[in-house]
């Protein structure tokens, strides 16, 4: 089907959906909190006991000198916990609702943005633990705070832009998986999530800044844990990042569409 | 007016035996200097196939297993797109290739509802102006509140085609989706269908069941060897039909 690139926008974005994206959301959300006895709590209970850990360990154990450390430590884990979930779970929507591809004309993609979603409203849910943390800190309340929400913005397009690129992808190689699973692990201790981005070494900065979500937790952390706006430069990479990768799965997606039911 | 016209339309699939689909796979071949489109086998289908369905017809569609025919429903909902030639369909398709599709079993059958007519396009005002009778076709009564999964297969049959035959499309698809529930309901769902023709939707049968064509079609298409082989009155079709196994 021919688009032009403002209909194809609305496309990726599924404007034209809402009513089978919502129901879709809410199944997600119902399930999870329907099939177990604490439900959504679930979902934070993963992240916040590996929040401890890392409290334990790096606050108590090996000294980490960052003021706020907890705070420090809940706000990269949240949102991390949100991009790897959205990203895997993602990744494998296309695959997993083949049945559905195949018999009914669905933009595949709308699983990916349903997946994306629904993680992005368990995100929402635990922001309260954020808020309490820091409400309970001596960090003050500043103008910097309000930067948070383009960081949100961005974390969320550009887990979206990765899952749909890893969705395709996956459909024609079915041992993605293993090697996208071993990837995140290796992404999780490559951002500064436990650790800030200026204690890294400078000769190991390349790196960082190689690394396409560095920059939005650095700016999370500047935002929320030490009350300041983000170096602008960080900032300008964590932007092209997410639009590189917003742009490659618009291409990829433009151009895998049409026979992406026929080849699962 | 026309509901549904096909124009030389061709179709093929790439050969699943010679695909690579996993990356190791990929990464030998590629050493190997070996991964190369033009290798990619195609395995065609359909061929060249034309006809023009008026709106308000109800079309049978027969021909062996494998033949191409829930394919040529895929193309004309969109799920599937030709390689070559063109279609042209005027009016929203309701595609019944598969009743309940994305049912989810831990919700209520109320739940499944919006869940899969939404799926099939519906959108929310349509569900609720129809949900009463909805629910009263598929005579569910209260067990409407329970999930799914608790249901027999029957009911989950009168559920989905309960939803399925109260689509506002004027073209709705049915592949062969009437093989199971009891022999009660699919008489119960035939003549739904039939009153659906009435009222001026163009209907399309795949079915391997003479007798459904004979007494409810207007038009059989029989497809074999790629082509269209038959395209007329169902006494015909069904006899060349019946013919094809013998």
């Amino acid at each position: 089907m021919e688009r032009g690139p403002v209909k194809f926008l609305k496309h990726f974005f599924l404007t034209d959906h809402n009513f089978v994206l919502s129901n879709m959301v809410v199944r997600n959300i119902k399930l999870k909190y329907r099939s177990s006895f604490i439900g959504l709590l679930w979902t934070l209970l993963v992240p916040l006991a590996n929040a401890i850990v890392y409290i334990l360990v790096f606050k108590y154990i090996m000294r980490v000198n960052i003021p706020n450390y907890s705070l420090f430590i809940l706000t990269g884990i949240l949102p991390w916990a949100f991009y790897a979930g959205s990203v895997l779970v993602g990744m494998e929507s296309i695959v997993a609702n083949q049945s559905l591809i195949t018999k009914v004309p669905i933009p595949p993609h709308l699983f990916v943005f349903a997946e994306t979603v629904t993680a992005f409203v368990n995100f929402m849910f635990s922001l309260p633990i954020i808020i309490i943390m820091f409400l309970i800190s001596d960090v003050p309340i500043t103008w910097s705070l309000t930067a948070v929400p383009v960081y949100f913005v961005l974390l969320f397009l550009q887990a979206y832009s990765v899952a749909i690129i890893l969705g395709i992808l996956y459909v024609y190689f079915r041992d993605l998986r293993h090697i996208v699973s071993t990837l995140v692990q290796i992404l999780f201790y490559g951002t500064p999530i436990l650790y800030t981005q200026e204690m890294v070494p400078q000769s190991v900065k390349p790196f960082v800044q190689a690394n396409p979500i560095a920059a939005l937790f650095n700016g999370l952390h500047d935002s929320i844990v030490f009350a300041r706006f983000q170096d602008p430069w960080i900032f300008l990479n964590g932007v092209v990042w997410t639009s590189v990768l917003f742009g490659c799965a618009l291409l990829l997606l433009k151009k895998q569409e049409t026979f992406l039911s026929e080849r699962l | 007016m026309v509901a549904i016209e096909f124009k030389n339309v061709s179709k093929s699939f790439i050969s699943w035996n010679n695909r690579v689909d996993n990356i190791k796979r990929a990464l030998v071949q590629l050493v190997q200097g070996r991964l190369k489109k033009g290798e990619q086998k195609r395995i065609s289908l359909l061929e060249n196939i034309s006809f023009t369905i008026n709106k308000g017809e109800f079309v049978g569609i027969l021909g062996r297993n494998g033949v191409g025919k829930s394919t040529l429903l895929k193309m004309i909902s969109q799920i599937y797109h030709p390689n070559e030639g063109q279609i042209t369909v005027n009016g929203q398709v309701a595609p019944l290739l598969a009743l309940g599709a994305g049912f989810s079993e831990d919700l209520s059958g109320y739940e499944n509802i919006f869940l899969n007519a939404s799926i099939l396009g519906f959108s929310r005002k349509e569900v609720l102006e129809k949900i009463n009778s909805i629910i009263e076709f598929s005579e569910l009564g209260e067990h409407i509140q329970a999930p799914i999964k608790n249901y027999s297969s029957g009911m989950l049959v009168r559920l989905a085609f309960s939803i399925a035959a109260h689509l506002n499309s004027s073209i709705l698809l049915f592949d062969e989706v009437l093989g199971v529930g009891d022999m009660g309901f699919q008489k119960k769902c035939l003549s739904k269908i039939d009153e659906l023709y009435k009222t001026g939707k163009t209907i399309l049968l795949v079915t391997h069941s003479p007798q459904q064509v004979l007494e409810h079609c207007k038009r059989v298409i029989l497809i074999d060897q790629k082509k269209v082989l038959y395209d007329g009155p169902p006494e015909e079709g069904v006899r060349l039909y019946m013919e094809l196994f013998q």
